[in-house]
């Protein structure tokens, strides 16, 4: 197919003479950003600047002293340069009175993540867990130190005590219905390390694997900012980092929750309030910004560093936009723009939250699915469920959940396990696309504790249903 | 000796299986006495094409075949030669360990849908192993749901199918015109062609869309770049070169193919865009920031004021399903790119979407599934909705692109109307 206007236009920059200034004082320039040539002085201030304009913004909404938690991976990477620009703007000289600091205090986060790939018996761990400790300190600043299956106890649910797993299963042999999910709420009484492992050992590719330990790690994240009654949560996300974000969400099918996940402002969540203040720097300018502060590096690995990369799709990702940011130098800014310019979605309430991800999401995509993706024939025998999905589907699950629902609701057996029919209702398509990489998983009380509450108001709402007045009506 | 005694056994139970027996014991037996016979033992499974009068036949060979006593038909074998169709239906497994103990099952599968005939192909998009007639089934059924739930068309319409000769359009006019008669759309159908004027490329294509409409006995009009702007793609790459000349092209074919469609006086237009043109385009768009163009893209049916309708029925179908279904129905397509070949830019696009669909099948489909969900937000300036002051096109300049790109060619200044600076000069 041949298409118009394909070409971007930065294919027509002429390279000029060799002899360039710096863009702002016209002294000999050291560092190129794209298409702009500076000198040390200058770069840092531009670099600087585009931080405290993202940060005007939140004061002009909330100019009280407020809490602010960052997450800070601990690397040579964009949230150390954050500690280091906050610490910066959020100083008030003794010369500067009626100055108000914008945070009242500041705490800083790290989740170490090094049970995920199996590296928290190396030697290196302690060391590489007190440098960063160490950063947090010279500033300071109270250091919250929390491992990824930290998520598993119970201290991370809404009512602080909720211990129960979601345990799911995929059967792969079923190849008809490739969505259907057994699921069942119990208790495990093993610990969160082993929890967090059968996690990851129950799911078969990376790209599922890296979602959910980017859900698990967010809503530890969350969690964590509100108890400790932080009302913003400071995210290091550079726009080389948002861009290839931007496209590996596009491409797991998570564009209605797009516009949230990579705004520079997420209020979402209600009390806590996502901000992602680094998110107009490009990753080669935290790179000399960090160069030139003196930080040193620390190598903080992820799931699929060093893989090759069509190991995930957000490997696979991230080598194509920075090789194609390489050839275009706007690349990064353009996918940024763009994304900024889409609208997020409006209603959010906790009926149409995925569990997993915590991520609004579209009611009627199910139907949508299940018609471009024929799976059955009339003449195979699971037609009627498939045709019927959406009605037959609630009889069912109705029928067999009700008893169960409200019989726990009232408490009388919480030893025993409640199973979940509808499991798929509750989680977005992304994450119902995840699930068809599983085989067994345990999912974190934060998830089962939301589908209990879930369940019940949907038998709820079926009993009293036929009262709702429709539209078409 | 257990294993004679069994076989002993076996025979005595008169179940006329001796043939088989005899057959299979000399070299079971051996195995057991470590006697291993190499050469039989080193050859799981081979296929064979066999050449005689009416064409090849598949065989089957070697050992695995020597425990199929009998073949589909029931009839008894005897050689460890078996054809392909004749494998008796059922999953027949064997699990087999190699020196470095890897394991894996071989199977005979069968289709995952009905349950009942071998499963031929792997679906590229969800990965299900289903056989030829639940394949057809689910792919004409997928595009018939497209049709019916977005309502594209309604009884009596006159519908154009755009056809290029290429694998895209002739399955799009195949199903079109077989979805018609299975249930009743009521639509007359025609093929509607461009003559781009590319030599070695469109004048063969064109062949196939003439042997096409007899196959398909509908009627069909060509019209050429040449007859409507005066100017063949020849003759314009000739004046600007090869980079750009598919700008011209696009245009152009735009154009061309509504005022084929009032030519014929057809209210409708469907074109062979596939799932895989859908997703590389909503990337394409992200990557180019072209805000206008990305929630338009997805839009499955698309109408110009006043003008002609025109919709993408193939919008969730994959396009190596195209493809499978081309080559199994042994539909007659041409499949060569087109001389004047395609810019690197969208190549690297092309290749990032092969890339996420070999990691998981579904990309493509979440892809547009995402875009579809974007919405602008209020306030982004958008281009304004207008109208060709000279040929009435819609249009969002005073001038309309096509108008614009052939002032160009006809002034001596083909680079008028291309890039991002350019003036309209008056």
């Amino acid at each position: 197919m041949c298409s118009i206007e394909d070409v971007p236009n930065e294919v027509d920059v002429k390279i000029k003479s060799i002899t360039k200034k710096c863009i702002k004082c016209k002294s000999t320039p050291t560092i190129l950003i794209r298409h702009s040539t500076y000198c040390k002085q200058c770069f840092q201030h531009a670099f600087v600047g585009k931080f405290r304009k993202n940060m005007d913004k939140l004061r002009s909404v909330n100019s009280k002293g407020e809490k602010v938690m960052v997450g800070f991976s601990g690397g040579p990477s964009s949230s150390r340069a954050m500690l280091q620009l906050l610490s910066d703007y959020n100083e008030v000289l003794p010369n500067e009175i009626s100055k108000k600091p914008l945070f009242s205090e500041v705490l800083v986060c790290h989740i170490d993540e090094s049970s995920i790939f199996g590296l928290d018996d190396s030697d290196d761990h302690d060391v590489i867990l007190s440098q960063v400790e160490q950063v947090a300190q010279n500033y300071n600043y109270s250091f919250i130190g929390l491992q990824i299956d930290d998520i598993y106890s119970p201290d991370y649910t809404s009512n602080g005590s909720y211990n129960k797993v979601l345990e799911v299963t995929f059967d792969k042999s079923k190849q008809q219905d490739i969505d259907e999910l057994h699921a069942k709420i119990c208790q495990q009484e093993t610990s969160t390390k082993k929890k967090l492992q059968s996690l990851l050992d129950g799911v078969s590719k990376f790209t599922a694997k890296e979602d959910l330990a980017w859900h698990l790690k967010q809503c530890l994240l969350i969690n964590t900012a509100r108890k400790n009654g932080c009302t913003k949560l400071l995210l290091g996300d550079c726009s080389t980092r948002l861009s290839i974000k931007i496209i590996s969400l596009t491409s797991k099918g998570r564009g209605f929750s797009l516009p949230l996940e990579t705004s520079g402002l997420n209020s979402s969540f209600g009390d806590v309030t996502i901000v992602r203040p680094m998110k107009d720097m490009l990753s080669k300018e935290i790179g000399i910004y960090n160069k030139f502060q003196g930080f040193e590096a620390t190598i903080i690995s992820s799931l699929t560093s060093m893989m090759p990369p069509k190991s995930s799709i957000d490997r696979l990702t991230e080598e194509f936009i920075v090789k194609l940011e390489r050839d275009f130098p706007s690349t990064v800014s353009t996918i940024s723009r763009t994304a900024a310019k889409l609208t997020p979605p409006e209603f959010i309430d906790s009926d149409n939250r995925c569990i997993i991800c915590l991520m609004p999401y579209q009611k009627d995509d199910k139907i949508w699915q299940s018609r471009i993706t024929v799976m059955t024939t009339p003449s195979s025998s699971t037609i009627v469920k498939i045709q019927n999905s959406t009605s037959e589907n609630s009889i069912i699950n109705s029928s067999t959940c009700s008893g169960a629902a409200t019989c726990c609701s009232s408490d009388c057996c919480t030893s025993k396990d409640l199973n979940i029919c509808s499991l798929t209702d509750f989680l977005c398509y992304a994450c119902r696309i995840n699930m068809r990489d599983i085989n067994s998983i345990t999912l974190p009380p934060y998830v089962s504790e939301d589908v209990q509450k879930r369940s019940g108001r949907e038998n709820l709402k079926k009993s009293i249903e036929e009262y709702f007045l429709n539209d078409d009506d | 000796m257990k294993l004679q005694e069994k076989v002993i056994q076996l025979r005595k139970l008169n179940l006329e299986l001796d043939f088989w027996l005899d057959h299979l014991e000399p070299n079971l037996v051996a195995a057991y006495r470590s006697e291993i016979d190499e050469d039989f033992w080193g050859r799981i499974v081979k296929i064979d094409r066999v050449f005689g009068s009416g064409g090849g036949d598949n065989y089957v060979t070697e050992w695995s075949i020597s425990f199929f006593p009998y073949d589909s038909k029931r009839s008894s074998l005897s050689s460890n030669r078996l054809e392909l169709e004749d494998i008796p239906y059922g999953i027949v497994s064997v699990p087999f360990k190699t020196d470095k103990g890897f394991k894996r099952n071989t199977m005979v599968r069968l289709c995952v849908i009905c349950n009942k005939e071998r499963a031929i192909v792997k679906r590229p998009k969800t990965g299900q192993q289903v056989c030829r007639e639940c394949f057809y089934y689910v792919f004409e059924t997928e595009i018939h749901n497209t049709i019916t739930d977005n309502k594209l068309f309604k009884k009596g319409d006159k519908v154009a199918i755009a056809a290029s000769g290429g694998k895209d359009s002739t399955v799009l006019a195949y199903v079109m015109k077989l979805l018609n008669q299975r249930y009743q759309y009521g639509l007359d159908l025609f093929l509607l062609s461009i003559d781009e004027g590319i030599t070695g490329y469109r004048d063969d294509s064109l062949e196939t869309v003439k042997r096409n409409q007899q196959q398909y006995e509908l009627p069909l009009k060509i019209v050429s770049y040449s007859e409507l702007y005066g100017w063949s793609m020849d003759q314009i790459v000739k004046e600007v070169g090869l980079k750009n000349n598919c700008t011209f092209c696009g245009v152009f074919r735009r154009q061309a193919l509504d005022r084929g469609a009032v030519i014929l006086d057809v209210d409708h237009i469907v074109t062979g865009h596939n799932a895989d043109d859908i997703a590389e385009t909503i990337l394409m768009n992200i990557l180019r920031g072209d805000i206008a163009r990305l929630p338009r893209c997805t839009e499955i049916c698309t109408t110009g004021d006043g003008s002609i309708q025109r919709s993408k029925p193939f919008k969730y179908t994959y396009e190596k399903e195209i493809v499978m279904y081309a080559y199994f129905k042994k539909l007659d397509y041409f499949s060569t790119e087109c001389v004047y070949s395609p810019n690197a830019y969208r190549g690297h696009v092309r290749t990032f979407i092969k890339d996420l669909e070999s990691i998981r099948p579904s990309a493509i489909i979440d892809i547009i599934h995402s875009g579809e969900a974007f919405e602008v937000k209020e306030g982004v300036k958008l281009p304004i909705q207008g109208v060709c002051k000279r040929c009435g096109y819609m249009s969002s300049n005073e001038l309309c692109k096509a108008c614009m790109l052939l002032e160009g060619l006809n002034r001596g200044l083909p680079k008028l109307g291309i890039g991002k600076n350019f003036k309209q000069k008056e």
